[in-house]
């Protein structure tokens, strides 16, 4: 399914709850809908952050989701889930 | 507040899916409709050139003969039905891919958020489209409603010439179906218009998150 018009922190949370498990760059690249090099500054982002960490598993670099993540993943989800919530809805 | 948040999600889902496929099916009556207007009286108007009826038509010019204004909107129709449908096959897709995404998101922790979240990347991405069919589809239902009027007009002239039993049953069953149509083609609209206001609203209530998530980031510009 494409992925639309995402907003900069819609790609953030998708990077961040993708990579709770650990991913390679390219899985994020896939899975995410970005080309290489935003998808690169993206994760420098949130390296710089401390959201997200580099690791080396098994000879392949992992991108995993940080402890520290937790707090912007939370609100995205509070504040998604609220505004859904809490707009009318369509209805045939 | 997650379970009713995706009941919630789920039936709004249905709700598109299901508006999508009556446009789909109304769109593809529309072109099939209008493609037969427009053959039908090409051909009528043909026959009429070849005979010289119409060049000879007493002092009434050619261009105000119905059959005329029926073929000009049988074609308008078709380009515009065209469309119509042709955003709504787009249109069925997503809405299919959506429906097996809302099932696989049961199972996932963040499944009801990246659903939320797509649906809105979706429809920002759409909103032009969705403007489009709104005009499509209203400029179509005006042409159909003007192509079963004129069709009563020219099935008034034949019929006043040679009573014809099937083919009054025939041009009734053409009217009704061009003004089913036209009519659909003004309420569709509405719906668009209510799903837009829908989303428009959570795309705004999106903006003052953003600025919750901005904060939090420290400013990410």
């Amino acid at each position: 399914m494409k992925t639309g018009r995402r907003t900069e922190f819609e790609i953030y949370w998708e990077i961040l709850s993708f990579c709770k498990s650990g991913q390679t760059f390219t899985q994020i690249v896939g899975r995410c809908d970005l080309n290489s090099k935003i998808a690169q500054d993206y994760l420098n982002f949130l390296g710089d952050k401390g959201y997200i960490a580099k690791v080396n598993e098994e000879g392949k670099g992992i991108y995993r989701t940080t402890a520290k993540a937790g707090e912007y993943l939370a609100l995205f989800t509070k504040l998604y889930q609220e505004l859904f919530d809490n707009s009318p809805e369509f209805k045939l | 507040m997650a379970e009713n948040i995706g009941t919630k999600f789920g039936r709004e889902l249905n709700s598109f899916f299901y508006f999508v496929i009556i446009n789909v099916v109304f769109s593809g009556l529309a072109m099939g409709l209008s493609i037969s207007f427009a053959i039908l009286n090409i051909l009528a108007v043909a026959d009429g050139i070849m005979k010289g009826v119409l060049f000879n038509w007493g002092s009434v010019p050619l261009w105000i003969s119905p059959q005329v204004f029926l073929a000009a909107l049988g074609v308008i129709a078709a380009g515009f039905s065209m469309r119509w449908l042709i955003y709504s096959s787009q249109m069925l897709a997503d809405a299919d891919g959506f429906k097996k995404e809302y099932l696989k998101s049961q199972q996932l922790s963040d499944g009801l958020t990246s659903l939320i979240m797509r649906a809105m990347a979706y429809y920002r991405a759409k909103k032009t489209t969705i403007q489009m069919l709104v005009l499509v589809c209203r400029v179509g239902g005006i042409c159909f409603l003007i192509s079963a009027g004129l069709q009563i007009l020219n099935g008034f002239l034949v019929l006043s010439a040679a009573f014809d039993p099937f083919l009054l049953a025939g041009i009734v069953a053409s009217v009704l179906a061009s003004a089913a149509v036209g009519v659909a083609g003004l309420i569709l609209p509405r719906y668009f218009s209510s799903y837009s206001s829908t989303w428009d609203y959570r795309l705004k209530e999106g903006e003052k998150a953003e600025e919750e998530l901005r904060k939090m980031m420290g400013g990410s510009e």
